[in-house]
């Protein structure tokens, strides 16, 4: 909290936290593991989504199914530019119609997102500008990179293509599998506050994954993190047996207790 | 005689040392290293892997055995204390080149494997380049993001085991027979090619110190 500002920060953090969203806690155990996890893979298809479909058009021709590139000769071949700088322009699109569509009062903006979304697709299509299974493409890691609940980590994510795109376009799956592991392990070096960032997973702490990764019942779940070094890391739980000495002296928890078997 | 101290952030657990030492073996070489122990031993091969794991169990034995007797000492340090200062700078220095070796050898391998299968005709020097850029950048956040690299780079790739499904599906035991016919030279020349693919345990000797519950490594170097 810094004097004069409306916003907050939160610090240390890891890279779980920014997947993490309050309605996971709210239902069931394995409905938030499975949105969670929906999430990273998410983050890694909007990542390489795009790059992808470069690298396989403009070097390896040879992975993508006969069916399929029968399809996409059809459609490309009408299309003037290489798919590095087709997928450029189109991802360049996307960022100015979402840029644009943020500052617009809420009816005007709907409107147009709805124009740019898909008259302007369709548009670009017909005319021979781009392939309609590029527009798929960009459109799908677009919408993959919102479901991030954090907004500064969907921009992190959206602004990271564009490296991962001039690299697949340059230097094919060589290039992709280069900047990702450069991406990977720019992630295990940082450190927040001198914790480190991708906490459950590098300092390999299997019970910490709790509430990053996946998540479990609370019946089960009685420690904090440790890697923020609390100095009491297990959580009272009420529904725990409770001997007549504690009794005493924690009579707020016996009510709680009889909020919970009521 | 400098006795090493490592500040704590800079150690590592013992079950880390698993991964590091697996992803120092494990690199492309496993790609073609069947097919090269067959090409000396024939049906005999399953011997002379067997023959190379007792082996390097042994010479992991001695190593371990050797850095628990000087305590939080790293090779160059266990030859100055034995052989005393100028030997011992001469023999570590002799190791220098043997790790700058190693190192040439996996960087050759690596660019091989690209142009063999990816891009036949991408230079040579700009794939070892690459390569380069990244060893370096992870090195220089210290050997917790080294080991972190290689942990997160094991998991990725974990997934690969799944492909060795077919193969072992073909298995056909008839294969084996005739037993104990290929000669001793063409079983230690199997035994020869195996332990180059399984000659990245020699990290042990740097990274012993570094480790701090020492009690487990033995079981897990083994």
């Amino acid at each position: 909290m810094v004097d004069k500002s409306s916003s907050a920060v939160i610090a240390p953090t890891n890279f779980f936290s920014f997947f993490e969203s309050t309605e996971d806690l709210y239902t069931r155990w394995n409905m938030g593991s499975f949105i969670r996890i929906m999430r990273l893979i998410a983050m890694f298809l909007s990542i390489t989504l795009t790059p992808f479909y470069v690298a396989a058009l403009t070097f390896h021709y040879e992975i993508i199914p006969t069916a399929l590139l029968v399809s996409l000769g059809h459609s490309r071949s009408r299309v003037p530019f290489p798919p590095l700088l087709e997928a450029l322009i189109l991802e360049f699109l996307i960022e100015l119609i979402r840029e644009a569509g943020a500052r617009l009062p809420t009816k005007v903006g709907q409107t147009m997102g709805i124009v740019g979304g898909i008259v302007i697709g369709q548009a670009v299509v017909q005319a021979g500008f781009t392939s309609n299974i590029l527009i798929i493409i960009v459109a799908l890691s677009a919408l993959a990179s919102f479901t991030v609940p954090s907004y500064l980590m969907g921009s992190a994510i959206r602004i990271m293509r564009f490296p991962l795109i001039i690299m697949a376009g340059m230097w094919g799956f060589i290039g992709i599998f280069y900047s990702y592991c450069f991406i990977l392990i720019h992630v295990i070096k940082q450190k927040s506050l001198g914790r480190p960032y991708l906490a459950p997973l590098y300092p390999m702490r299997p019970r910490d994954f709790d509430n990053s990764v996946i998540r479990i019942p609370f019946l089960k779940s009685n420690y904090r993190a440790s890697s923020n070094m609390p100095k009491n890391q297990s959580v009272f739980r009420s529904h725990q047996k409770i001997n007549l000495q504690i009794l005493k002296t924690f009579k707020m928890e016996l009510k709680y207790e009889a909020t919970i078997n009521s | 005689m400098k006795r090493l101290s490592i500040p704590k952030e800079n150690q590592i657990k013992a079950s880390y040392l698993i991964i590091a030492i697996h992803t120092m073996q494990v690199g492309v070489g496993i790609a073609g290293y069947p097919r090269l122990v067959f090409m000396e031993a024939r049906q005999d091969s399953w011997i002379a892997l067997i023959l190379t794991g007792m082996i390097l169990n042994i010479v992991i034995a001695c190593m371990v055995f050797i850095l628990n007797t000087y305590k939080t000492e790293d090779l160059p340090g266990v030859l100055t204390q034995a052989f005393g200062n100028l030997f011992g700078k001469l023999f570590s220095h002799i190791f220098v080149i043997y790790f700058l070796l190693l190192f040439l050898s996996v960087i050759v391998n690596y660019i091989e494997f690209v142009q063999v299968f990816i891009f036949p005709k991408m230079s040579s020097w700009f794939i070892g380049l690459l390569l380069l850029t990244l060893v370096w950048y992870a090195v220089s956040g210290g050997i917790r993001v080294a080991v972190g690299a290689s942990l997160v780079f094991f998991l990725s790739a974990i997934w690969m085991v799944g492909l060795l499904s077919k193969p072992i599906s073909m298995v056909d035991s008839r294969n084996y027979f005739p037993i104990f016919t290929t000669g001793w030279d063409g079983l230690f020349n199997g035994v020869l090619m195996s332990s180059f693919t399984f000659l990245g345990f020699e990290l042990l000797w740097m990274i012993y110190p570094f480790v701090y519950d020492k009690k487990k490594s033995i079981d897990i170097v083994s």
